[in-house]
């Protein structure tokens, strides 16, 4: 039986492929000429970039007391807290030296994933996957605590995928993320790829920066 | 030299038609074949297979896109020489893109595969690539119909990967609707 179905799977894959090549020369020449003229957003992207992140540099080298929460000034002060208080969590992260943190291979990430360990997640536009394990067992509960029982998310205004993702492992197998509404955002032994339908909550943000913070 | 040039050479059967398509396209056609052959000395081969291929058929044909025209070769001989050297395995390699797509055809028992009309999907692509924004279009076929990887299309398009593989996903849900659609209809 499962012969059979091997069989016609087989056909069915060989028919496509076949039929693929139907497919209107217009339509091939169109997508064969997209290749001259892509890779014209990416520069206008990293210009966007460096500009974000000249405006970071600007604002981290002010006088602390202006901008941070922290009367101690930037130098001696974790990372959470040199960052102005209306980034979303998206750009805080962001904003956070990616050096400072391991990415992860495919093989690592099932062990991970049932570590029993809180780790949290994050990607960026299918770029390698950073992450840390929350070393606070405490914090690390109190963030679990937080995700499991939040009632209602915000939903969010524009429904444009940005490309970044952001996970929480519990250490059992489950992964929730901060992005997806409550109820139908647990993916069990691996990371969901999504669009984002929900703000994470000032409450999630604090306890997921103040994690990434102690790294 | 623009494609209608070239196969006006092709047509006066004049071989400098060889050289200009090669250094128009040789390159692109290497590159796709290797995708789907895995081996550098296949898609080099399937290169050469593939101009020969089109000076034997140009007096016949007169292609409006020498490109595209161009790649069906390539793809058919590169699909053929992997069928064959795989024959064991069978689409062992390089069914991670083609089965992506192949869930969208309903599934049917027996033969019916081999009963299928000879163009019959083909008709139903076209008329739904016909309704894709160009965007989504270029994106789709990037990945099914030159098997290129997500990261290949993304250094391409300057789309974002995550981008690329929400908006494949889409795309193969819409396909599987609309091929539901018709059969029904």
């Amino acid at each position: 039986m499962s012969g059979g179905t091997q069989n016609d799977r087989e056909k069915k894959l060989a028919y496509f492929a076949e039929e693929l090549n139907g497919v209107d020369d217009r339509f091939l020449a169109e997508a064969m000429a997209k290749r001259a003229r892509g890779g014209l957003r990416r520069p206008v992207k990293i210009l966007l970039l460096a500009a974000l992140l000249s405006v970071l540099l600007t604002v981290a080298l002010l006088p602390g007391a202006l901008l941070f929460r922290n009367k101690g000034g930037a130098s001696a002060t974790p990372p959470n807290d040199n960052l102005p208080d209306n980034l979303s969590l998206e750009e805080a992260v962001l904003a956070l030296d990616r050096e400072d943190f391991p990415t992860l291979s495919e093989e690592a990430l099932p062990p991970l994933l049932f570590s029993g360990k809180v780790v949290l997640l994050w990607e960026e536009d299918g770029d390698e996957i950073a992450f840390l394990e929350v070393g606070d067992e405490t914090l690390g509960k109190r963030i679990c605590a937080s995700l499991l029982s939040e009632k209602e998310r915000t939903p969010v205004s524009s429904p444009e995928d940005s490309g970044f993702r952001f996970w929480v492992s519990l250490g059992d197998g489950r992964v929730l993320s901060p992005y997806l509404r409550v109820g139908g955002g647990v993916s069990y032994g691996a990371l969901s790829d999504y669009l984002p339908e929900t703000v994470p909550s000032e409450n999630m943000k604090e306890l997921l920066l103040s994690a990434l913070s102690a790294a | 030299m623009d494609d209608c040039e070239i196969v006006e050479l092709y047509w006066r059967r004049d071989q400098s038609a060889l050289v200009q398509s090669d250094l128009k396209y040789g390159a692109a056609l290497e590159k796709a074949s290797h995708r789907i052959t895995g081996s550098l000395q296949d898609a080099q081969e399937c290169r050469s297979d593939t101009l020969f291929s089109a000076w034997n058929r140009m007096p016949t044909d007169r292609p409006d896109y020498l490109g595209a025209y161009l790649m069906k070769i390539l793809r058919n001989l590169s699909l053929d020489r992997w069928r064959r050297q795989h024959a064991e395995k069978r689409f062992a390699g390089q069914t991670l893109v083609f089965e992506e797509l192949s869930e969208c055809i309903p599934d049917g028992g027996g033969s019916v595969f081999d009963e299928m009309e000879k163009g019959a999907l083909a008709k139903k692509l076209n008329a739904f690539l016909a309704g894709l924004e160009e965007e989504k279009r270029t994106v789709f076929l990037k990945r099914y119909f030159f098997s290129e990887s997500i990261k290949e299309i993304s250094s391409e398009t300057g789309l974002s990967s995550a981008k690329i593989k929400s908006m494949l996903m889409r795309i193969r849900n819409r396909l599987a609707e609309f091929l539901a659609e018709e059969n029904e209809g």
